[in-house]
């Protein structure tokens, strides 16, 4: 079962390469970079041999802690886990769980970050091995890790998923998930920078670390280099438990999860009707029926009933909560930071358009079939943006230059945001057209990435970024000049930026529209894959 | 449009994925007024004619004239009188049954108030009133795909092009969709469906076209097509590929585990 699963996947994996040869450049990109991290740290991992085990423990047990922490916690917020080998698939051929478990752990570490994973890890062994007993200490070591990381990010996703498939808990916990994982980086840098000394600190904290889960594999070497075999051998129980622990759960969740491969909750909810009409829907409901309005009303209940929508209103809302909290970890000035606030903010939403079309999936059809002009489809599209974001991004910029007293500092600032916000509506209203990529199904697991999407992402969001910042460059020169002092280059930043976020609304519904026009089966094609 | 143009008509339709041709060279007339049934094997390109039928999926070569305007050149005014009902194809379920239904007239840039009274007409007629406030995600397969026909059907189409509108429909719900489908005929409407169900397109249908590997096998009236015997036995005839089965696969009687 255990060659079989693994077969599978390596013929997948062939067959995707075979499909696109796109899919081979994604490969190879990331072939080179999966190298060039083996190649960085694992010279690292061999000079800490001579660098003595004070210095080597601290930074082989902390990186390979918070590695294992971002195995288990990155496929929640972002990048999502692969899919290739989804258990729910398996469900109609009778195969027990326990059976299934170690074959998709195998399968899991193929792939580049199971590799570069475990090439460190066994590395380790260079930099423990003082011994032969040592060295055979730190392989054992590096092969629990290696799969401690894998079954960590398959337990975790898999458990979340089975949760979420009631929609009504779905929403909260990615919020919390997400407010865990970014509090985490600001709440060690809390911990350390109210401190003193700071390599005695890591070394405290890291002799907690060792005994937790996260520890136990990567300290065992440090212990066996070190002679404690006792210590050795009790941390390479531990982590042999943990392992066994987390499959269980694994195997567990998957009973949960593996219940169907869509996402029907089985339960009949009724749609909050009348009361629960906001201000915006309001607004929107007064305006002409023309199609444009009606995608933007359309929208603005996406926004608020699907998860995918929530997840990213929730990821900019916590980008005004790290510029408290990473000053304040600094012992900095926390008014001057928030200043960015509101332009962060203006780039991250105004961008949020750029897959607005792929969450559509295939129901983007009824667009189709209907005639819907291209330019009232994103039109729509921007308007429902616009009515709760626009809003939020100019609060964001006034409130901060208020708190801190900053007024001189407000028109810079506000200009900034505007034209950033206006660019990024802009340029995603045509890339959503011109590029665009599978993401999660409607109803999917939103930690699931399509398959063979990750480069075409990757590409698209790169270039869509760097579209942005240019059209938003020249408001962005005066903004930082009244920022270092000339005051009256604010004055020019506030109706350049207005102007700018304007336009390059304007533009991008118009150009973006005509490429809809003339693609609209072809986008339609495209995000229909997954 | 030109007086006495069919209702539909496909001229040289072709499709590729890679190498695999999945429609070849395809022709079909439908003409106004008639209730077309398409009918082929899995895999026949049933479905992806369909959508390059109606403007979902361009297609590599030939053209689709939609009541005389070809729906490739001039899109708009072919889709205005064209309802669809894809198979295959989300919903934008997130919506309730109500709203979704609004949104395809809306869409349509059709009045507010004509698009809410068809609305409820519709739902109403199509036995969905109750679950006019649920969501469409949690709708059973036969309410969603007659929600998917209430949107088809909003704008008043002179031609309703339906791709499998029967499946997972159960009994009660599919004798509704029959009996508004030809009330919407008898009215001077035209109905195109595809089918897996001989004996409903038999029932159902005065034309009928059998489709096999991209190609028309047959087309015309039921008469002409199924020539005196059964559709079900003229389609085996034509398709080809029914294997006399009995005796073979005999551990599957006697299987004990």
């Amino acid at each position: 079962m255990v060659a079989r699963l693994v077969g599978l996947k390596l013929a997948l994996l062939r067959n995707g390469l075979r499909r696109s040869p796109w899919q081979v450049v994604a490969l190879v990109l990331a072939l080179l970079w999966g190298l060039g991290v083996v190649v960085l740290l694992g010279a690292g991992l061999v000079a800490l041999r001579f660098a003595g085990a004070d210095v080597a423990r601290p930074v082989v047990v902390g990186v390979g802690a918070l590695a294992l922490l971002g195995w288990a916690l990155v496929p929640l917020v972002a990048f999502g886990v692969d899919e290739t080998l989804d258990p729910a698939r398996f469900a109609t051929f009778g195969v027990p769980r326990r059976r299934l478990v170690p074959g998709l752990l195998l399968a899991g570490v193929i792939g580049v970050p199971g590799a570069v994973t475990l090439l460190l890890a066994l590395t380790t062994a260079v930099t423990w091995g003082t011994s032969v007993p040592a060295v055979l200490v730190a392989l054992v070591a590096a092969l629990l890790a290696t799969l401690t990381c894998v079954a960590a990010s398959r337990a975790t996703t898999t458990a979340a998923a089975g949760l979420l498939r009631s929609r009504r808990t779905r929403d909260v916990l990615l919020v919390v998930a997400g407010l865990l994982l970014v509090g985490t980086g600001p709440g060690i840098n809390v911990l350390l920078a109210r401190a003193g000394d700071l390599a005695a600190l890591a070394g405290a904290v890291v002799d907690v670390v060792a005994w937790t889960p996260l520890g136990y594999p990567w300290a065992a070497g440090a212990d066996a280099a070190q002679g404690r075999w006792g210590t050795a051998l009790l941390r390479l129980l531990l982590a042999a438990a943990t392992l066994a622990l987390l499959l269980l759960g694994w195997g567990a969740a998957l009973g949960v999860a593996g219940g169907g491969p869509t996402g029907g909750s089985g339960r009949s909810s009724a749609a909050p009707a009348g009361g629960g009409r906001r201000l915006a829907d309001r607004l929107v409901a007064r305006l002409p029926a023309v199609p444009a309005v009606a995608v933007a009303h359309r929208c603005l209940v996406y926004w608020r009933r699907d998860p995918r929508y929530l997840v990213s209103t929730a990821s900019v809302l916590v980008v005004p909560l790290l510029l408290v909290v990473i000053p304040l970890a600094q012992g900095a000035d926390v008014g001057a930071w928030l200043l960015a606030a509101g332009p962060a903010v203006a780039f991250l939403t105004g961008w949020s358009l750029h897959d607005d079309v792929a969450s559509d999936h295939s129901a983007f059809a009824l667009h189709v079939s209907a005639g819907v002009r291209g330019r009232d489809d994103r039109a729509g599209r921007a308007l429902a943006a616009g009515c709760w974001q626009l809003p939020v991004v100019v609060v964001l910029a006034v409130v901060p230059a208020a708190l801190g007293g900053r007024w001189a500092l407000l028109p810079a600032v506000l200009g900034l945001s505007l034209a950033l916000y206006g660019a990024g509506l802009g340029v995603s209203s045509v890339s959503s057209a011109l590029a665009p990529y599978p993401t999660a199904p409607p109803g999917g697991n939103p930690f699931q990435t399509p398959r063979g999407a990750a480069a075409a992402t990757v590409v698209a969001q790169l270039v869509t970024t760097l579209v942005t910042a240019v059209v938003a460059l020249p408001t962005a020169a005066a903004a930082v000049a009244a920022l270092l002092g000339v005051t009256w280059a604010g004055w020019l930043a506030l109706p350049l930026g207005a102007a700018t976020g304007a336009l390059a609304v304007r533009t991008g519904i118009v150009q973006g529209g005509r490429v809809l026009d003339r693609r609209a089966p072809e986008v339609l094609a495209a995000v229909s894959r997954s | 449009m030109s007086a006495g143009a069919p209702a539909l008509a496909l001229r040289g339709l072709t499709k590729r994925f890679g190498d695999k041709t999945a429609v070849d060279a395809l022709d079909l007339d439908v003409p106004v007024g008639s209730f077309y049934g398409v009918v082929g094997p899995n895999g026949a390109g049933k479905t992806t004619t369909l959508s390059m039928a109606t403007g979902l999926l361009r297609p590599d070569g030939g053209a689709a004239f939609v009541l005389g305007e070809d729906l490739w050149r001039d899109p708009d005014a072919g889709k205005r009188r064209l309802g669809v009902l894809p198979d295959g194809v989300r919903l934008f379920d997130r919506l309730t049954g109500t709203e979704l239904v609004r949104y395809a007239g809306l869409l349509r840039g059709m009045p507010r108030d004509v698009v809410e009274q068809r609305t409820a007409e519709l739902l109403d007629a199509l036995g969905l009133a109750d679950a006019g406030g649920t969501l469409v995600v949690d709708y059973s397969a036969g309410m969603t795909k007659k929600v998917a026909l209430a949107c088809a059907l909003v704008h008043a189409p002179r031609l309703l092009v339906l791709d499998e509108p029967f499946e997972a429909v159960d009994p009660v719900s599919g004798a509704t969709i029959r009996a508004i489908l030809q009330d919407y005929v008898a009215g001077g409407g035209t109905v195109v469906l595809s089918s897996h169900v001989m004996d409903l397109v038999q029932r159902l249908c005065d034309h009928v076209a059998v489709i096999s590997a991209g190609r028309v096998l047959a087309a015309g009236t039921l008469e002409q097509v199924r020539a005196g015997s059964s559709l079900e036995e003229r389609f085996v005839d034509l398709v080809g590929g029914g294997r006399d089965v009995a005796g073979r696969l005999a551990w599957l009687r006697d299987s004990s585990a």
